[in-house]
């Protein structure tokens, strides 16, 4: 093996190392739009080859932008993979809901069961009118300042009140155990970008 | 837009909500959004919430909205409508006695066409109007799937969601025609889908026999759309029973 290969291939599994941490980011996009751990898994095992392709071949000019670079990737993975399985997806095939989004094997591959439960009891803990208010944000998916427009309600007032629905909400969802990001560690690139501070 | 995005703007921003609800579109930052996403376990965890909350909330939000629209008519006026409707349904054949059967809640959704050999001008008015049917501007997408077949573009999936559009739009009459001319096309992608729209469309209009008829065409073995098919035809079919 020739100098040159060594360092290709230290290069190479350099960029892999770096590029592990956006794994779970681009896993949780690929189920949401694919629907099946399966073939996200397939789509992330893809994006991240490209991505170190890409790295090897100096295509990235800027590494803080290294997520942006790499979610492009996926974007296009994903894109092409959904061409190649569908052409066209009836809504009204899907029991739940209304979007693929909802798509019960995504939920079920991104969300224990208990989870599901802890919130749905968490849910019917709020009032209705707190009810109402989830649902025009994740149902219909207003924003606050739209929502206070619709209501007649202060947009500030608003945020409030879902700030505290949605507090409860994460508190069950989380049960017993700390959320994710309080135990995850910063990105490489993103430490030396921000200096170690979260964006 | 090319933004680097923080955890606080995503927030202040409701963009997990909006991500969720499938409103974010790529006008309005979704690829900054993703590219966040990548990169932060903290709004990771925030999707996977979000996504939990709208899946259980849906079904509470949709009968708590559902019987605010009856109930403070009062229950007399409810009552009245109830026996007026079951008057009408019974009296004929109706549009009203198969609304319900004919609605279409979400419009078919839009994910690509396969890219032909040699584009035509129609292709881009396709591309354009299609950006206009995801974002549920079905005005203009109309107009432009109107634009993009008299360009010259293929002619399946722009008729196919032009009748889509209309139906959106409450044509139901302009809809059954354009879902006729894809079906008239032969044996392509959108076939199955658009005897079931056009199903939908005839029901909206009254037509149960045709909408039957339409259902029945449908190819048994064809997936969602033909078990989506049967589904329907049975509730049709028992509603013309009582």
């Amino acid at each position: 093996m020739t100098l040159k290969a060594v360092r290709t291939e230290w290069e190479s599994e350099a960029a892999a190392a770096s590029l592990e941490p956006l794994r779970p980011g681009l896993h949780l996009l690929a189920v949401r739009s694919l629907g099946t751990a399966d073939a996200a898994e397939e789509a992330v095992q893809e994006t991240l080859a490209r991505a170190v392709a890409a790295l090897a071949r100096d295509q990235l000019a800027d590494p803080t932008k290294l997520p942006a670079f790499v979610a492009g990737i996926a974007r296009h993975v994903i894109a092409d993979m959904q061409r190649a399985r569908y052409r066209l997806v009836s809504l009204e095939s899907l029991p739940v809901a209304a979007h693929p989004s909802y798509h019960p094997d995504a939920l079920k591959a991104l969300v224990l069961a208990e989870e599901r439960a802890r919130v749905r009891a968490a849910l019917l803990s709020l009032s209705e009118s707190d009810r109402d208010l989830l649902g025009l944000c994740y149902v219909d998916g207003l924003a606050p300042t739209k929502i206070a427009e619709r209501t007649g309600e202060p947009a500030e007032r608003i945020r409030k009140r879902k700030s505290r629905a949605v507090e409860r909400l994460r508190e069950a969802f989380h049960g017993a155990r700390a959320p994710r990001h309080a135990e995850a560690r910063l990105p490489t690139w993103e430490a030396r970008a921000t200096g170690g501070d979260r964006p | 837009m090319n933004e680097t995005l923080t955890c606080a703007l995503v927030e202040e921003r409701a963009l997990v909500e909006r991500y969720v609800a499938d409103t974010l579109t790529d006008a309005h930052g979704r690829a900054d959004f993703e590219a966040h996403v990548i990169a932060c376990p903290r709004c990771q965890d925030e999707i996977r919430l979000a996504m939990t909350v709208r899946a259980e909330l849906a079904p509470l939000v949709a009968g708590a909205r559902s019987a605010r629209r009856v109930w403070p008519l009062g229950l007399g006026i409810a009552v009245a409508a109830g026996v007026a409707a079951i008057i009408l349904s019974r009296a004929s054949g109706t549009a009203t006695r198969w609304q319900d059967l004919g609605a279409v809640p979400v419009a078919p959704i839009y994910l690509g066409v396969e890219v032909r050999g040699t584009p035509v001008r129609g292709d881009s008015l396709f591309a354009l109007a299609m950006k206009a049917y995801d974002d549920r501007r079905y005005d203009a997408a109309s107009a432009g799937l109107t634009a993009a077949l008299a360009a010259g573009t293929d002619s399946a999936p722009a008729e196919f969601f032009l009748g889509a559009a209309l139906l959106m739009r409450d044509r139901p009459a302009e809809a059954t025609a354009a879902f006729a001319r894809v079906i008239a096309l032969g044996d392509t992608p959108y076939l199955g889908e658009a005897r079931l729209y056009r199903a939908k469309a005839l029901l909206r209009e009254g037509g149960g026999a045709a909408a039957l008829s339409e259902l029945h065409a449908i190819t048994p073995n064809s997936n969602a759309v033909g078990a989506w098919a049967r589904a329907l035809a049975d509730s049709v079919e028992g509603r013309m029973q009582r």
